[in-house]
């Protein structure tokens, strides 16, 4: 028998890693100060609503340019002279302007609507530059204007699925908002909504994610080459960036589906000042459900909201504040006598600050909640109820010194304080409370973007973490033989309330490099080390919301990830642009649970765990066409995510359930009038694996299967068609634009495995699927077919 | 557990829009594998050894039995018992026997020169304070309408104890529910009546409240028999894993697959188990 003592950490050298990080922004402060150049800098902003236009591009006529950042700002470089320089963006109208630079220069742009409403994917031809120019690789972003143009089920936007149909990122299953990134699990994924991370993106089981499309402005996933800012999950960042307010009209949009409603609404509070935007979103399946004649029906609930609030104040030309903030909850219930419901809150409040041109920063507080929490009640004296959360309070100050546009330094620090209720259980009058658990993770980083020469661009930064267990009590268990704990021998080490124990570091190498091999052909490189100090593990097939966070602790190791990939980047002639990008990517210190493990009110769920290590491998593939009335893109990849844990498959590498060896699609918008367009998306994905009998035996008169290796044997491929159609009538109320868009998902009715399983039959399966009863089948479980969906939208 | 109930609804719920379909899949001839079944208690009876081989998945007939293995179970008082094979893939004890609780046996078999072992412990038992019922006037979504019997019985503090129940009516042994287990990990004490505090359960009752029961409904006149198992946490588990893997219906609520854990060395399937059984009685008036 093996007894786990205690362990005491050594303390970490901080120090060291301090003076890393002073030696480099030492040496870049060098190297910038030396650097000389004619700046044009300032932002872009829409002129209707004085929002920031992120990512809209300026140029002059040789094709010098740049894109605006999240705030819309931008800034580029060009030899002193006469410019004709050209401010452009999705939707908008382009705006130019003949000007002589002599000296730095701030130019501001203010973009007026394009004439009609575009509801297609219509990009600027020039926008493709940004293909081989200034597009980090390993990232997808989407605005929301091309998202809604996408064919989605129910016909409700969805950010989170839309964003599967792009390479490298797969879809968590049918009707599903998980993601699995890169070979990634779920919740290796760190999802942002304006900073503040949402722990749990999904409603109604996943077929729905948290965002809502009124609400949301755009959305950008890094699968590699995560900037030094960000961190805390291995595989992804998954940055939502909510819409602002308009500066100078009230306006509002919204829609009503088979599903849900929604509606959000903006405008200034003081003009040109400051502004708001509120948006809400609920379904309302239970408005129906008290018409039903069966008692437990009618008292039933089912349904979600969304709230979401932004509002933004100029202090002043220096000064800017940001406040946004997410309410999001699903309610599940039998009258009284069972409940379950789960949601997130968020908060974050951000101060912009304009030292000059070259130096700004933002400071940004954060909160974060996502609980759950179910109980039953047989009558009013018998009852039982319990809850969990997960809290999160963040501060982060981060900096931009823009010191020429060859040189940029982003730097800064952040402070996190995660605190976890494992479980309050309720029995009638009695509380049991499992041990709150707190850990902080102090972060800095610091980042230099350098444009080494007009070919070459090279960003490469450093993020220290440091993760410790603040207070609680560590347990440690021996175990026999069989690896399984003794729950009879634990020792406890009880810390004081503010002390710190089980100090993990990680030391987070960041690089990021494009060379333009000719004028339409560049090569990316990126490489990143990723670190995860909290993670979610279940012990069902798919993720659910009663999934437990837990932090790193004596018995739980931090996971740790490396990534490299490489890709290239090409323009064709007639708006077409593609690319290839190949990943390598080892993981360590996974987490998995021992089959059969206990995870409800348990103390000690460590015990439960397995530990292993994993790696996934791909090729990514993207061709689009975004200029004309027919666009659209074609992804596709070719992967494996692979895992090996003890205890686990014979302690034997295997499949992840999430391990499909290719996944395409197509997506294709056509608008050939202002008053029609048309949507298609076709999905190809290899079969999922899972793990079929080999076997079956009987056991106290019981039939049950013997299985063989974990994950050693795939689904049928999944694909599907899905259509849309948009009507915009061309006489239109004085207040109100409306549209009809009809979607149909799965058009060909595909009977696509949802899951399989292998029961002996029962009575109404050998009825219904013509077999004997009793006898030992394979059965598919199909969950969608064809659904269509008409929803109208409106705005004023 | 009662997790298991929400997912159960909500898979319900999931499976309103899902509709299932048989499939073809190709599993390839494995050899067989040896499954050996046994429990022996603290009554006094003959022990059983039940040995039987796996057989393929797309085969649809009984378990072909082995008759040709040597049965042995020991305990660590020096005791040897040989069992002889009697009929249908059972081997049994020529004289009534009875595990002794705090002893520990293992149960040795041979078959084509490969040995297969187990070894359990036989742990103590609680007895069964009282065995009484309540009526449900009407269907409610977690019980029909009928007679429930539970029990009262002082499980002992600051222990990891596992048991299992065995429900008859009028002497025929319920067994729609499959296993009925639970162990003390979220109410040490009442382990059984998870809904209320171990003690004052009549006084509880009187205030309303309900005690959790065994889910078999009863009418008036029935005859109520519990047998109580004291089990080993090991044989828990694989109970549990067994049922899991039973009852896995193509939800993502579903364990993973999987095979559970035995206590049976040398690739054997199936679980030799040692229980200590108390029995209770009651009649619905």
């Amino acid at each position: 028998m093996k007894t786990q003592k205690p362990k005491h950490f050594r303390t970490y050298k901080l120090g060291r890693v301090f003076r890393l990080l002073s030696t480099i922004v030492v040496t870049l402060t060098v190297q910038l100060s030396y650097a000389q150049s004619c700046i044009v800098s300032g932002t872009v902003q829409s002129k209707s609503s004085g929002e920031a236009l992120p990512a809209a591009m300026i140029k002059n006529l040789k094709y010098q340019g740049c894109f605006a950042n999240h705030e819309g700002k931008y800034q580029l470089t060009l030899q002193a002279g006469i410019h004709t320089l050209t401010a452009s963006y999705f939707g908008m109208k382009d705006s130019s302007i003949q000007v002589e630079i002599k000296g730095d220069t701030v130019i501001n742009w203010l973009l007026n609507s394009a004439a009609t409403e575009i509801t297609g994917v219509v990009v600027k031809a020039d926008k493709q530059i940004a293909n081989v120019h200034d597009r980090p690789s390993s990232v997808v972003a989407l605005d929301i204007a091309k998202i809604k143009a996408i064919p989605v089920i129910f016909g409700e936007v969805d950010v989170l699925k839309t964003i599967t149909l792009m390479p490298g990122i797969q879809s968590g299953g049918e009707g599903s908002s998980g993601l699995h990134v890169r070979g990634g699990a779920q919740d290796h994924n760190q999802i942002l909504l304006d900073g503040a991370p949402i722990y749990n993106a999904a409603h109604l089981m996943g077929f729905f994610s948290v965002f809502n499309g009124d609400a949301v402005k755009d959305i950008e996933v890094y699968k590699g080459g995560i900037p030094a800012a960000y961190g805390g999950r291995l595989a992804s960042l998954i940055n939502v960036t909510s819409t602002d307010g308009s500066m100078t009209k009230f306006k509002g949009s919204g829609g009503i589906g088979t599903i849900s409603s929604r509606v959000a609404i903006s405008g200034p509070i003081i003009k040109n000042k400051a502004s708001f935007m509120l948006a809400g979103r609920r379904s309302y399946a239970d408005v129906f459900t008290p018409l039903a004649k069966p008692e437990i029906i009618k008292k039933s609930k089912l349904y979600f909201y969304d709230l979401n609030f932004k509002a933004f104040y100029q202090v002043n030309s220096k000064n800017k504040i940001y406040l946004s903030a997410y309410n999001g909850r699903d309610v599940l219930g039998l009258g009284q006598m069972f409940g379950l419901d789960w949601g997130n809150s968020t908060a974050s409040l951000r101060w912009n600050h304009i030292f000059n041109e070259k130096l700004y920063c933002n400071t940004t507080a954060v909160v974060s909640n996502f609980n759950y929490g179910f109980g039953f009640e047989f009558d009013k004296n018998t009852a039982m109820k319990f809850k969990q959360t997960i809290n999160d309070i963040s501060l982060t100050h981060q900096g931009m010194w823009l010191a020429n546009e060859s040189n940029k330094l982003t730097y800064g620090t952040k402070f996190i304080l995660h605190r976890f209720n494992p479980g309050t259980f309720h029995l009638n009058d009695d509380e049991m409370q499992l041990e709150h658990k707190t850990a902080l993770e102090p972060i800095v980083f610091v980042e230099h973007a350098n444009k080494i020469n007009s070919r070459i661009n090279l960003r490469f930064g450093l993020r220290a973490v440091a993760f410790a267990n603040i207070g609680g009590t560590s347990f440690y268990y021996s175990r026999d033989e069989d690896g399984d704990p003794n729950l009879g021998e634990i020792q406890k080490e009880q810390f004081d309330k503010y002390s710190i124990s089980n100090l993990y570091r990680s030391v987070e190498p960041r690089i990021a490099m494009s060379v333009m091999l000719d004028s339409t052909l560049s090569l990316k490189l990126n490489y990143n080390k990723t670190s995860q100090f909290i993670q979610q593990a279940s012990n069902t097939s798919s993720p659910f919301p009663t999934d437990q966070w837990f932090s790193a602790n004596n018995n739980v190791k931090p996971q740790y990830a490396h990534q490299v990939a490489l890709g290239l980047f090409k323009d064709h002639k007639y708006g077409f642009e593609s690319s290839v990008e190949i990943y390598y990517k080892s993981m360590m210190n996974l987490i998995d649970y021992r089959d059969g493990a206990n995870l409800f009110v348990n103390e000690h769920l460590d015990a439960e765990l397995l530990h292993g290590k994993g790696k996934s491998f791909g090729a990514e593939f993207y061709l689009s066409k975004t200029v004309g009335k027919l666009n659209g893109f074609l992804s596709s990849t070719i992967s494996r995510s692979l895992k090996q844990i003890d205890g686990i498959n014979s302690s034997k590498e295997y499949s992840t359930s999430y391990d499909v060896l290719h996944n395409s699609s197509l997506v294709l918008n056509y608008k050939p009038s202002d008053k029609w367009s048309f949507g298609a998306a076709f999905v190809l994905t290899g079969g999922k694996p899972i793990t079929i009998p080999e076997a079956k035996y009987q056991f106290e008169g019981r039939w049950n299967n013997h299985y063989g290796e974990r994950n050693s044997y795939r689904l049928s491929n999944y694909h599907r068609l899905d259509l849309s159609v948009t009507y915009k009538p061309q006489k239109q109320s004085k207040r109100i634009n409306g549209e009809w868009n009809l979607s149909i998902y799965n058009v060909y009715n595909r009977a696509n495995t949802y899951a399989m399983y292998f029961p002996q039959a029962s009575e109404s399966q050998a009825e219904r699927l013509g077999v004997k009863k009793g006898e030992t089948i394979a059965v598919n479980v199909v969950l969608f077919k064809m659904i269509p969906s008409l929803t109208w939208n409106y705005k004023f | 557990m009662k997790i298991i109930k929400i997912t159960t609804l909500i898979a319900a719920v999931l499976g309103l829009c899902s509709c299932e379909q048989l499939a073809t899949i190709d599993i390839p001839n494995l050899s067989s594998s040896i499954v050996i079944e046994s429990q022996i208690t603290t009554k006094l009876e003959p022990w059983k050894v039940k040995i039987s081989s796996t057989q393929s998945f797309n085969e649809h007939h009984e378990a072909e039995t082995i008759s040709s293995a040597n049965v042995v179970i020991h305990n660590n008082l020096g005791d040897s018992v040989t069992l002889f094979y009697h009929e249908s893939g059972y081997y049994m004890s020529e004289t009534n026997r009875a595990a002794i609780p705090g002893s520990i046996y293992t149960l040795d078999v041979t078959y084509n020169g490969q040995v297969y072992s187990a070894t359990e412990l036989c742990r103590h038992q609680i007895p069964i304070d009282t065995l009484a019922y309540y009526q449900i006037e009407s269907d409610n979504p977690f019980r029909k309408a009928g007679y429930y019997v539970f029990e009262i019985a002082s499980e002992s503090e600051n222990t990891n104890d596992f048991y299992m129940w065995k429900v008859y009516r009028n002497d025929t042994f319920l067994d729609e529910f499959a296993y009925l287990t639970d162990d003390d990990v979220i109410m040490d004490q009442g382990f059984l009546n998870t809904w209320m505090k171990g003690e004052d359960i009549i006084e509880q009752m009187q205030m309303g409240r309900i005690p959790n029961a065994f889910p078999n409904t009863f009418q008036k006149g029935d005859h109520v028999r519990i047998e109580q198992f004291c089990i080993n946490k090991s044989y828990y588990q694989f109970i549990n894993e067994f049922t899991a893997q039973m009852n896995r219906g193509g939800t993502p609520f579903d364990a993973p697959a999987a095979n559970p854990q035995t206590n049976l060395s040398g690739g054997a399937l199936g679980y030799f188990s040692v229980v200590n059984v108390v029995t209770a009685e009651t009649h619905i008036n």
